[in-house]
């Protein structure tokens, strides 16, 4: 017999956005305990992959600091270039500025006041932004004055302009670009992408990684939703029906159904997402096109990265112009001859990110879904970059998996909506994005 | 220096006779650039009773009236239309009294589609429901719902437009308006796809934005908040073409005693103390007066013109823009017949469209932007075709028609050489094939127009109008260059915003005095 | 000269040229960062360096001092547009205090400029300026380049600074005029300085050659090394105020409310707003002011910590933006952000210890109030 439950939110996939979303939705009244689940979906990262940083609110919220928590964030972003050649920023902006300094005199000297520049660019905007969000039309009203003249600059600056207006070295404008704009999949060109290298400015933009003795942060989130009952289901979601305006029923694999007014997906759950036909919350920030790609590499045996950075992020862009034909291809519905990438090493997997596909494929102007060969041919495709840009290092290559979280362009959506699911908006700071966007449903606002 | 602050009174020569290293004065106010801003500043500063000259600034004049493009064709060059003219500025200049004449008002568009598809629709955004409504019954209240929204948006909004302060304004879809990109803007309102193509289009045209970048649905806006003969958001052709609307602007400035002098190329603004002091001239020679209005690119009227050691570090570093990624291109088309059917001829008076499909469009973005490949066939394009023949007979011979297109996106090149003009003439050929079909035989001669840089999107456009407005802080110094103005077109409001700024100055020192 | 801010949170600061030689010295082994550079606090004792300064000379390493070199034909304009100094009535080998400005008037730093060279300039600034300067070059015949890292220098501060320096054939050409020139093969710049009440000579050398001329002027006539702590017993007595420390840099304030204007902090004579044009003069002229102004106390009391309130009759008119005990005062010395209100009436600070107890203080009159006053009276 099938049960059915009743709860004020859903959200799915159980990765660290989606539990820090559902422990701080449950505990979004102070009086009142939200009822909230979380269905892990079996699309979450792998146990050990790096998760992104905390956010000083949820920190507070979840009380984390009771918490044997001993994540610490990922060391550095590395480019790798051609010829084996790399380029790191660090999550110490001085140590960035000593490297860069050593690598070539004048671009160093400014990295100082760029990153504070951006930082106090994004201190500023982001309040504003956020009232933005939530429909306030703060956008006009923060136009006023002096203080406006400098928001809607950097609201319409590209970051290939501020980039180009600082630095000489075309390597460092490619990597500043590609660690600020691929994960909310900009191209660098267009208005409004300045504000994405403010952004990744954020502490929370960090990923962390578990400590070698401590429970990892997916753990120690985990502990805080069972301390605020929040209920976890284990099955993939076979749909989502809206009964009513105020009615969305989860039907999950397992037989069970979960009823709720609202329905959130976590970023692991994002091919469930994108099946199900998911709304992105709305953000004057991250202005996605297209789709993402998420391709699993499984290894015989654990690849060694390149340099001495264990604890990075790659990424592997090349150019910033290939970031911009990326983006214009997925636009034109190709798959991109060269997808930038980047990626982590994962005990014995390389997870990829490939962040500019195409959401719907053009094949000259017949309009067609991703199939099962494409996703094979993008997993190969980006295998091959892969063993480009790390030199040989990719041999025995067990699996690939392919997942594409496609949708279509859609206007963000503002409050819970008529939408069936809603989705976090792309951002650097995805558990921030999730916990505060989790807390405004079950408000209700 | 403080010396020259405390130095004499310069000897004063008669107005009119600048000779090298001579100084004149005597004058109120000094307008450079002879463009339609310029023009529009000079003549409302002559008419305030300021004592105004007008200089070149060393850019092309606009004077030119038809020019024959083809043994008996003629075309007038820039602009055709009128869809933003400033009402206030009209009414300010009594413009129709001086010649500002339509000759059509209200066209009517027709739409063409990448499926062959065509919507006529009235020339009075107000009714434009009626077409919507015929066209798809699903959209008919959102399309309703948005468009008073958006025409109520565009009417509150048009002082920002203008470069002014952003008004107070509530409604769930303003921010939406503000933030939005053409694509996703358009996809959260409406499902039919037709509908989605000819607003993109609109609301693309002439941009620079592509239509998934954000803040690129703003330019819809703001084109609807323009009138055209008292109408909001309706398309006016004046009468004589782009020429005429000059024509009649620069007779106010005349009938407002302003001292033309175009031969006088203005070299240098004359900065004294925090103020400026007058012109040098390219003869050599100076020409004084306490307020100098600038209608030339910002880059020639700060960094040039003054130059960097006076103005501010920060403002410097905001003056130069991006180069453009994209532009515009103005082709004209002499045909010797079209087709005699009904539907042609009423088509000759009206304004033709064609709105690609949403990949046709982007296809067409990432090309311009990436040059147009030689030897590959250009995308489709948005094109806008008019028939000024039609209006005014005397721009073609007996039976033949003169059409004036624009395409946009094509790739912006500084100077337009041979390949360019194939490209384009190849692109608005076929383009013009979509609009009448087998019209594109009877095409006997094209003119293809250097490329017009495509506007920014209107909140970088705003910013810098706000930022420049400022002029560093130099006081009597007013801009009206092309950066003060947001969007493409005949506007006219940044010229009349800064001769207002002026006056008000005017005024302020006499009062102080 | 101009003294630096300090960043002790920098993990891992660079050795400055003459690190070697300040780290043998220093037996207190005090150390603190400024701008990512190593810098002594004390080298033997606070008091003893203060005194033996006073007395006769000491030397500092001022390797953590920012310095441009700006060269070409139009590298006096750039910097008259940069820096209130007035550079380009600077004869070869003069120097000239002054400050940066952003657009809005308000202070991003104090420096000083000094023409080294028909076409040569050195500028020197508390912190790096690397985009402001970028952005100034632009549009002028001039390039500007950061040399601090490739250089070593030291400054000779006391009576008998200048004998010192002569004695070492180090002398500057004379009490205003720098000298250009090599010391056996090794090219220096000897400029004549003034750091709060003591005059100097500040030399500016090669990196490679750090070590020498500092021995050199050890076997000279030995003068005792002095570090930040004794110098900031100079400065506030001096009445210097110190970047980021006693005012906000207007290029790092979170709000327009904590920005100040050259006035403000007591330096309205390096801003004369009717001097030739500079970057936020036009500004400055009719800039909103905050109503608060820095000023330098001197306490009755011998203890006094930054961040204490200060009292007026009716309540808290302000906070000590910076402390220490001046032994020749025998008293604590400090500066104070005050409400313009507060001065001429009597104050009161905060002391630290016991709750509630106060000290009378009032304010001290410090060469740079003297030259602020007498531009006041000029500018009447």
């Amino acid at each position: 017999m099938k049960q059915r439950r009743q709860f004020d939110l859903v959200i799915i996939g159980a990765d660290a956005p989606g539990l820090a979303a559902a422990a701080c939705a449950a505990r979004a009244h102070p009086d009142i305990a939200m009822r909230v689940a979380v269905v892990r979906t079996g699309d979450e990262p792998p146990a050990g992959a790096a998760s992104p940083g905390v956010p000083d609110f949820v920190w507070r919220r979840l009380d984390l600091h009771l918490s044997d928590l001993k994540a610490r964030p990922v060391e550095a972003l590395v480019s790798i270039f051609d010829e084996e050649r790399s380029l790191a920023t660090y999550q110490n902006e001085r140590r960035t500025g000593r490297e860069l300094e050593r690598a070539g005199a004048d671009d160093g000297r400014l990295w100082a006041d760029y990153a504070g520049a951006r930082a106090r660019a994004w201190r500023e905007a982001e309040e504003i932004l956020r009232g933005a969000a939530k429909g306030k039309n703060a956008l006009l009203s923060g136009l006023g004055g002096a203080k406006g003249v400098r928001l809607g600059r950097r609201l319409t600056q590209s970051c290939a302009e501020i980039l180009d207006d600082h630095f000489d070295s075309e390597e460092l404008k490619t990597h500043l670009s590609s660690a600020a704009l691929m994960p909310l999949g900009l191209a660098g060109d267009e208005p409004g992408s300045g504000l994405a290298l403010a952004a990744a400015s954020d502490p929370a933009a960090w990923r962390v990684t578990a400590g070698d003795r401590g429970p990892s942060l997916v753990k120690v989130l985990e502990d805080a939703c069972a301390a605020a009952s929040v209920a976890v289901f284990e099955s993939p979601v076979r749909d989502i029906q809206v009964a009513d305006e105020k009615t969305r029923i989860v039907e999950l694999e397992n037989g069970e159904t979960l009823k709720a007014p609202m329905v959130m997906a976590g970023r692991a759950a994002c091919e469930t997402a994108a099946r199900l036909g998911a709304a992105p919350a709305f953000s004057p920030l991250a202005r996605r096109e297209g789709a993402t790609a998420e391709v699993r590499v499984k290894l015989a045996r654990p690849a060694t990265p390149p340099g001495e950075e264990a604890e990075a992020v790659f990424f592997a862009a090349g150019s910033r112009e290939a970031l911009k034909r990326a983006r214009d291809a997925a636009l034109e519905g190709r798959i991109p001859d060269d997808p930038p990438i980047f990626f982590r090493f994962v005990k014995d997997e390389i997870v990829v990110t490939a962040p500019y596909c195409p959401a719907v494929l053009y094949t000259e102007d017949e309009r067609r879904d991703w199939s099962e060969q494409d996703r094979q041919a993008l997993g190969r495709r980006i295998v091959e970059r892969l063993g480009a840009v790390l030199n040989g290092a990719v041999k025995n290559v067990r699996r690939i998996e392919v997942k594409v979280a496609a949708r279509e362009a859609g206007v963000g959506v503002v409050g819970a909506g008529p939408a069936r699911l809603i989705a976090p908006p792309a951002t650097h700071d995805e558990i921030g994005a999730a916990a505060r966007l989790a807390m405004e449903l079950v408000r209700g606002e | 220096m403080a010396s020259e602050a405390l130095r004499e009174e310069p000897p004063v020569v008669p107005v009119g006779k600048q000779q090298p290293g001579m100084i004149e004065g005597g004058l109120d106010a000094i307008v450079i650039g002879a463009n339609f801003d310029g023009l529009a500043a000079a003549a409302l500063l002559g008419k305030a009773g300021l004592k105004t000259v007008l200089l070149a600034g060393g850019d092309a004049s606009s004077e030119q009236g038809p020019r024959e493009f083809a043994p008996g064709y003629f075309c007038a060059d820039g602009d055709q239309l009128v869809d933003a003219l400033d009402p206030e500025l009209i009414a300010a200049l009594d413009l129709y009294r001086h010649g500002l004449a339509f000759a059509a008002r209200r066209l009517e568009t027709v739409y063409y589609f990448s499926d062959g598809g065509a919507l006529l629709t009235d020339g009075d955004l107000y009714r434009l429901r009626d077409a919507v409504t015929a066209m798809s019954e699903d959209d008919a209240a959102s399309f309703a719902a948005f468009s008073e929204a958006a025409l109520d948006a565009a009417r509150a909004l048009r002082p920002m437009f203008e470069g002014g302060d952003p008004p107070a304004l509530n409604g769930a879809l303003v921010d939406r308006f503000l933030h939005g990109s053409v694509e996703e803007t358009l996809d959260g309102l409406f499902t039919d796809d037709h509908l989605k193509e000819m607003l993109a289009a609109e609301a693309a045209f002439r941009a620079a934005a592509r239509p998934s970048d954000p803040y690129g649905f703003l330019s819809l806006i703001r084109r609807w908040s323009g009138e055209a003969a008292g109408l909001q958001g309706a398309i006016a052709y004046p009468e004589g073409g782009s020429a005429g609307v000059n024509k009649a602007m620069r007779r106010a400035a005349q009938a407002s005693r302003v001292d033309f002098r175009l031969a006088v190329t203005a070299k240098r603004v004359l900065v004294e103390w925090d103020s400026v002091a007058g012109v040098e001239t390219e003869g050599g020679g100076q020409i004084r007066a306490p307020i100098i209005v600038n209608a030339l690119s910002a880059e020639r009227a700060f960094a040039e013109m003054i130059g960097p050691s006076l103005i501010d570090i920060e403002f410097q570093a905001a003056l130069t823009p991006p180069p453009p990624a994209v532009a515009s291109a103005r082709v004209h088309l002499a045909l010797d017949g079209v087709p005699g059917d009904e539907r042609t001829r009423g088509n000759l008076a009206r304004r033709l469209v064609y709105a690609p499909s949403r990949i046709e469009l982007r296809r067409a973005y990432a090309a311009a932007r990436a040059g147009w490949p030689a030897g590959e066939a250009p995308p489709p394009l948005i094109m806008e075709a008019i028939f000024p023949s039609a209006f005014e007979k005397a721009l073609a011979p007996e039976g033949g028609h003169s059409a004036s297109a624009l395409l946009h996106p094509v790739p912006y090149v500084p100077e337009a050489d041979a390949n360019y003009v194939a490209a384009v003439e190849r692109a608005a050929r076929a383009a013009f094939d979509k609009l009448a079909p087998g019209a594109a035989e009877r095409i006997v001669a094209v003119d293809v127009a250097p490329p017009e840089p495509a506007a920014p999107p209107v909140l970088t456009a705003w910013t810098r109008a706000r930022a420049l407005a400022g002029a560093s802080g130099v006081k009597g110094y007013f801009f009206c260059g092309p950066e003060a103005q947001i969007g493409r077109g005949f506007i006219g409001a940044a010229g009349r915003r800064v001769a207002q700024a002026a006056i008000r100055f005017s005024r302020g020192k006499a009062a102080a005095a | 000269m101009i003294f630096p801010v300090d960043d002790p949170v920098t993990d891992d600061p660079n050795p400055t040229a003459l690190y070697a030689a300040a780290a043998s010295a220093a037996s207190a082994n005090s150390w603190t960062s400024v701008n990512g550079w190593a810098v002594a606090r004390a080298y033997t004792s606070v008091t003893e360096e203060y005194e033996a300064a006073l007395e006769g000379a000491c030397v500092a390493d001022v390797g953590a001092v920012t310095r441009y070199a700006a060269r070409g034909r139009e590298a006096a304009a750039m910097l008259a547009r940069a820096t209130t100094a007035p550079v380009e009535g600077l004869a070869v080998g003069e120097s000239a205090r002054g400050l940066m400005l952003d657009e809005n008037g308000y202070v991003a730093d104090k420096i000083e400029a000094a023409r080294l060279g028909p076409d040569l300039y050195l500028l020197s600034s508390s912190r790096p300026h690397a985009r402001r300067l970028q952005l100034a070059a632009r549009g002028f015949d001039a390039s500007i380049d950061d040399i601090t890292g490739q250089i070593a220098a030291l400054a000779i501060l006391g009576a008998e600074a200048r004998d010192i320096a002569a004695a070492a054939g180090l002398d500057a050409e004379s009490e205003v005029l720098a000298r250009q020139g090599r010391v056996r093969g090794v090219e220096t710049s000897a400029r004549p300085i003034h750091f709060g009440l003591l005059a100097g000579i500040e030399v500016i050398y090669p990196r490679d050659e750090a070590l020498t001329l500092w021995e050199r002027l050890r076997r000279a006539r030995a003068p005792k090394p002095i570090g930040l702590d004794a110098l900031e017993i100079f400065r506030i007595e001096g009445g210097a105020p110190r970047p980021g420390l006693d005012f906000a840099i207007s290029d790092e304030a979170a709000d327009d409310a904590d920005k100040r204007l050259p006035d403000e902090i007591g330096l309205a004579h390096l801003a004369p707003a009717n001097r030739a044009w500079f970057n936020g003069r036009r500004a400055l002229v009719g800039a909103p002011r905050s109503g608060r102004a820095l000023a330098v106390l001197a306490l009755d009391a011998g203890e006094a910590k930054a961040g204490a309130a200060v009292y007026g009759k009716k309540g808290q008119v302000g906070r000590l933006t910076s402390a220490a005990y001046s032994p020749r005062l025998k008293r604590a010395v400090a500066f104070a952000d005050l409400s313009i209100e507060a001065f001429g009436k009597p104050l009161e600070v905060a002391l630290p210890g016991e709750e509630g107890k106060r000290a009378a203080a009032a304010i001290f009159e410090t060469p740079e109030n003297r030259l602020a006053q007498a531009f006041r009276a000029a500018q009447r």
